[in-house]
């Protein structure tokens, strides 16, 4: 390889320690028709997951894979770290940034993979020559950032971490993997996976070079592309100071902010948790990635007890999850709230909404809350309910299983407020007046989240409440193009917030790996790992029938704001998903057609798998 | 895109948010030279540590680099190196972490 990929996957067996290394490039047509992250991600989960893999069993495989840009200065290096899901059942990836893609690229590898599993907890150290199960139990049952500063002291502060808090070790089903204070791979706990592995951290420790192909090129590239970033100055502004926070003005003003677990879209409550409120009250310093210079992540200062702890956010998804969705007004106890789900390592949408959903089902009667008072807002019932679900203690145990499962255990009709898509708790946008953010939540392949598709913001803008063909085309262009980032192994926030045209992704791929791919051809590629991801699920029992946004969307019209009223009509939804699955390539009952996957050039590699 | 309705907001666009005192620091023999950095400004972005590499290693390699990032909360720390010449052998006026430095964080007097 020229440059962008090392050629190497470590893969560790933590039963016995045992390792090796795959020298893809042995066969590398195969592996570069999937760019690398969760495109590599894909291909080994496909190749060595089945139908009947417990996710939670030592046969499930955890990927921590960087892509080709990892680790080069392009802005925010990811790593996406996919398994099969214990919250969805399905395919599962989400990506974490910071530093640690860098350093796995350092360690002079392409991904990592974890198999097997062991019953005392030890953490992975990896450098550039050397692969170790250490031993962890100085470090179990604590904090995921704790856990993280032990280690970076036994460690030296220059390595890279990711970690999983107690919410990981107990398995709670949205738990998440921890990196750099507070950078999460949040969704679709992966974190209980690397827990149920008996893999406390992992520690990269690598010093090497990243290799590029044209590195006068890249540098060039790079330079143009700052200057393109800084040149917009408003958005360039406006995004470095507050960072993804300025989104909850937005979503108030177009009203799709969840409110009181998604019963309404606007919060009366907002301007309490609102960007400028944070800049004043709790913000006390800003955060870049690995060579980013927007730097749109906050520090702020947390009280908890007394004590002040630092909090890498909050960002949008936070603020609008435990915020206005728990019906708090109050920028203090977002960022405690906010603070313990990185502290316990549980991703914070997740628990928002299991909150929010905990909160209504014990107003409507239809469950009790170990004593805790079923208010919106309440502080102490919030923090309370979190930690007793990192614990699984009490009431917590059962929403230690994400929504639809508890939903399934409490019964009573309280399915019609559980927020989630195939298991996947949503988050933040409340979609009754936007049929095609519905449509991104009820087709992304992870379940509802947005990182596949934000259409809200095209929808808004250009027709708020159509169904037409246009807006699937969108649709499905934005799941290619926002997944690719994905893929490449960076922050696509550059591309998507301050506007960096896309062409500049693909002149840095070209140029980190001398590879000459067109703009068609790599979105070509991001439609072909987002179809290999669809066959992951479709194994496992994925099709139409789970392509659906949350009931109440359907049952309930929205009771305030602008839309009041209005409700997703259940036809015009059919119609979209028709037309969907039709310009996908795929049969009525969502499954990728054999010509679409021979089209695709996975049709062998599907086969093989089915 | 968001079109961000505060006032105070337009109004900070261009102001400095955080007062702050200058901190870790390099001088060179005879006192002539001194970068120091404004500690509450640094994002931990390492494009100083990317730039640094690049113009004395012909790397993109940051831990080449001649000083070293910490993220550490509240504040980023900044180490420059025994190593660090503050760029006297390139004869620039201005050294490459400080040019490249998105956030004017790290200063030259
Ligand atoms: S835009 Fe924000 S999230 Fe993305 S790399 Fe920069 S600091 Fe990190
Ligand atoms: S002054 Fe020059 S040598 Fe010293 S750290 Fe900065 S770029 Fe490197
Ligand atoms: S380039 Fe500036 S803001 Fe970034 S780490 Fe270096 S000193 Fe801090």
């Amino acid at each position: 390889m020229k440059g962008g990929y090392i050629g190497k996957i470590l893969v560790v067996d933590v039963g016995d320690g045992s390792y090796k290394v795959i020298d893809w490039t042995t066969e590398k047509d195969e592996w570069l028709k999937f760019i690398g992250g969760r495109g590599f991600g894909a291909k080994m989960i496909w190749e060595h997951t089945g139908k009947y893999t417990d996710p939670l069993g030592p046969e499930n495989i955890l990927v921590l894979a960087a892509g080709p840009l990892t680790g080069l200065p392009v802005p925010g290096p990811r790593i996406s770290v996919c398994s099969l899901s214990p919250l969805t059942g399905i395919w599962g990836d989400s990506a974490v940034g910071g530093y640690a893609g860098l350093k796995l690229k350092q360690c002079g590898y392409d991904a990592v993979v974890i198999k097997g599993w062991r019953k005392k907890f030890a953490y992975l150290y990896v450098s550039d020559d050397c692969v170790e199960l250490r031993d962890a139990s100085h470090i179990v049952g604590k904090g995921s950032i704790e856990a993280q500063e032990e280690l970076r002291k036994e460690h030296g502060s220059g390595v890279a971490t990711l970690t999983i808090g107690p919410a990981g070790e107990n398995l709670v089903l949205f738990a998440c993997v921890t990196s750099d204070y507070g950078r999460q791979s949040g969704r679709t706990g992966t974190g209980a996976v690397m827990g149920s592995k008996g893999l406390k951290a992992v520690v990269f420790d690598g010093d090497a070079e990243v290799p590029v192909a044209d590195r006068e090129g890249l540098l060039r590239l790079l330079e143009e592309a700052k200057e393109r970033i800084i040149e917009n100055r408003e958005l360039f502004g406006q995004f470095s100071r507050y960072g993804t926070m300025m989104t909850l003005d937005w979503a108030q003003d177009v009203a799709c902010l969840p409110t009181r677990n998604f019963a309404e879209s606007v919060f009366e409550g907002a301007e309490g948790i609102s960007a400028s409120t944070v800049e004043m009250k709790v913000m006390r310093g800003k955060r870049g990635c690995f060579a980013c210079p927007i730097a749109c992540r906050t520090i702020s200062e947390v009280k908890l007890n007394g004590e002040t702890f630092y909090l890498d956010g909050p960002e949008y998804e936070t603020m609008a999850l435990l915020g206005s969705n728990l019906g708090v007004s109050n920028v203090d106890d977002l960022v405690a709230a906010h603070y313990l789900c990185d502290h316990y390592g549980m991703d914070a949408i997740s628990a928002g909404v299991v909150v929010g959903f905990a909160i209504e089902c014990a107003q409507r009667g239809l469950l009790t809350l170990d004593g805790l008072k079923p208010e919106w807002g309440n502080r102490d019932t919030i923090l309370s309910l979190l930690e007793r679900i990192a614990y699984r203690r009490g009431i917590g145990g059962i929403l230690a299983e994400g929504v639809r499962r508890a939903a399934e255990i409490i019964g009573g009709g309280c399915e019609n407020y559980a927020m989630h898509v195939k298991g996947l708790e949503q988050s933040g946008y409340e979609t009754r007046a936007a049929p095609g953010m519905s449509l991104a939540y009820g087709t992304c392949d992870v379940g509802a989240h947005h990182n596949r598709s934000t259409i809200i913001g095209w929808e808004s803008r250009n027709d708020r409440l159509g169904t037409g063909r246009e807006k699937v085309e969108v649709q499905i262009l934005l799941q290619h193009q926002r997944s690719l980032f994905d893929a490449l192994g960076v922050c696509r926030f550059p591309w998507c917030e301050t506007k960096l045209p896309f062409e500049y992704y693909v002149g840095f791929y070209v140029a980190a790996t001398g590879i000459n791919l067109s703009e068609k051809e790599i979105l070509k590629a991001s439609e072909r790992i987002f179809n290999l991801t669809r066959m992951i699920s479709v194994r496992r029992g994925v099709s139409r029938k789970d392509d659906y946004p949350p009931k109440r969307v359907f049952n309930e019209p929205l009771p305030s704001g602008p839309f009041k009223g209005v409700k997703l009509d259940a036809e015009s939804y059919e119609r979209m998903l028709d037309t969907y699955y039709e310009l996908r390539g795929w049969s009525r009952d969502g499954i990728p057609t054999r010509e679409k996957l021979e089209e695709l050039g996975i049709l062998e590699l599907v086969e093989k798998g089915i | 895109m968001v079109a961000f309705r505060s006032a105070r907001l337009n109004f900070y666009l261009n102001t400095t948010l955080f007062e702050s005192k200058p901190n870790f620091e390099k001088e060179n023999s005879n006192g002539s030279r001194r970068i120091f950095l404004m500690p509450e400004r640094c994002t931990a972005c390492m494009l100083c540590m990317v730039a640094c590499a690049v113009e004395h290693t012909s790397s993109l390699n940051p831990s080449s680099a001649r000083l070293r990032v910490e993220n550490k909360l509240p504040t980023a720390e900044v180490i420059f190196l025994e190593n660090c010449d503050l760029c006297e052998s390139l004869g620039v006026d201005m050294p490459a972490c400080v040019q490249k430095c998105p956030k004017g964080a790290l200063r030259l007097r």
